[in-house]
């Protein structure tokens, strides 16, 4: 603001001298009148700028505000459950829930470090990954669009503790999922999928001061990396036949190649 | 008890992360890499919190008498008497510097089942510890992160047993 002032003050003083050089001709004093209104209309320019970004800034912190959510059980149509952690089995999973969101999973991990996936991968896996804190976030690549995928990918990309990754057959066009939490929206729009995803991710107090919830839903294993770098070279995919190759064979098999 | 079991879990949790970590030269099984990353990845996370809480509470972290936080009812099954519990006593579970020696030598499968012998012995005497300070530490955040270890480390127990005796080890005694 200081320096939008500086070219004003310098031109009143220009104006200033020219106006002593002809201090009896009219048009001086028109010149001499039209100062001020330059000086005002920057002035106002300044102010309503100024008070343009405040009101924005003010806009959004409220905005930040209202949408901020301390608890689960503030974010509508999340669906709980109670699924135990910690039951490691190689062999392919039917789960009752799509996507999945807890019980046996397979013994690696899907790489979770704000991965982005183009591929349905293997749901055994991605549980894991949902064992170690990390938000799932699942969308039916038929009816999402290409932007959506990508704004779904801002969410994702880079932050540790979310992966990101298509669901063939999925029942809504988006669905989100935490250890024994699940979030399913229509739209990549919906605010609650933001919500979601930075309250669940590496979350132990979803619930906030309630223990007791917090206890029996939160994620099993508190300090688990979900760095996963065999997975992440080679991810294992919903599609290969999980029967005729459990996991804990297909993985050396990709990597190496051993007869 | 809580700052007992976090300077002893802490130290407990190291030497388990020292052990995983000598699995990636010497290992060529995927399955026990997989395992030992897992173990040194989310051990060296946990360990931190404990020493954090340490440095929270103004504590040192390390000293005091080691295993002394813990209960009576925690303590049955171990033999303490004749034990050294001065304030780097081994606690149960915990590999000495001879076998660690030992296991630092191997590689290929004779390690894979040396490290599952030792780390399935190494994560019951910290199970014992776990279940303890899950039950009466006073803070709930110790109490918490005792419960997710009892739990995580009774299940990657199964899982190693199973993993020893599909390639031919025999487990050691429990602590």
């Amino acid at each position: 603001m200081a320096k939008d002032r500086t070219p004003d003050k310098s031109r009143g003083t220009g104006g200033g001298g020219r106006g002593k050089s002809g201090r009896t001709r009219p048009p001086t004093q028109v010149v001499a009148q039209q100062r001020p209104w330059g000086l005002i209309a920057g002035a106002i320019v300044v102010a309503l700028f100024a008070a343009a970004v405040l009101g924005y800034a003010v806009v959004k912190v409220n905005e930040a505000n209202a949408n901020k959510v301390e608890s689960v059980e503030e974010i509508s149509g999340v669906e709980a459950f109670d699924f135990e952690g910690a039951q490691h089995d190689d062999n392919p999973i039917a789960y009752d829930e799509a996507p999945p969101v807890g019980g046996p999973h397979a013994n690696l991990w899907a790489d979770c470090t704000g991965t982005v996936y183009d591929a349905d991968i293997r749901h055994e896996n991605a549980v894991h990954s949902l064992e170690h804190g990390a938000v799932w976030i699942a969308y039916n690549p038929d009816e999402v669009s290409d932007d959506d995928v990508e704004t779904l990918s801002e969410l994702v990309d880079g932050v540790s503790g979310r992966l990101l990754a298509p669901y063939e057959g999925l029942d809504s066009p988006i669905s989100l999922q935490s250890w024994n939490h699940q979030l399913k929206v229509d739209s990549v729009d919906d605010e609650r999928i933001k919500q979601f995803a930075e309250l669940m991710t590496y979350n132990s107090q979803p619930y906030g001061d309630d223990d007791e919830l917090n206890k029996k839903r939160s994620f099993p294993e508190p300090g688990a990396t979900c760095e996963s770098p065999s997975f992440l070279a080679a991810p294992l995919l919903e599609s290969d036949d999980p029967a005729a190759a459990p996991a804990e064979e297909t993985a050396p098999a990709d990597e190496s190649g051993t007869p | 008890m809580d700052a007992g079991f976090s300077r002893d879990m802490s130290r407990h949790h190291l030497q388990g992360v020292e052990m995983a970590n000598l699995v990636a030269e010497r290992s060529e099984d995927p399955e026990v890499e997989s395992l030992a990353f897992d173990i040194s990845a989310t051990q060296t996370n946990q360990a931190g919190r404990m020493q954090g809480w340490l440095v929270l509470w103004g504590l040192t972290l390390t000293g005091g008498e080691t295993m002394a936080w813990m209960t009576d009812e925690g303590h049955s099954g171990h033999d303490m008497s004749g034990m050294d519990m001065g304030s780097g006593a081994l606690m149960p579970g915990m590999a000495t510097e001879e076998e660690l020696a030992e296991l630092r030598g191997l590689s290929g499968t004779e390690f894979d089942v040396e490290f599952l012998r030792l780390m399935i012995r190494h994560h019951q005497g910290g199970f014992d510890m776990a279940k303890d300070a899950a039950a009466h530490a006073e803070v709930k955040a110790v109490r918490d992160l005792a419960r997710s270890i009892e739990q995580a480390q009774g299940a990657e127990t199964e899982t190693m047993t199973d993993m020893l005796t599909a390639r031919g080890g025999t487990p050691l005694p429990a602590p």
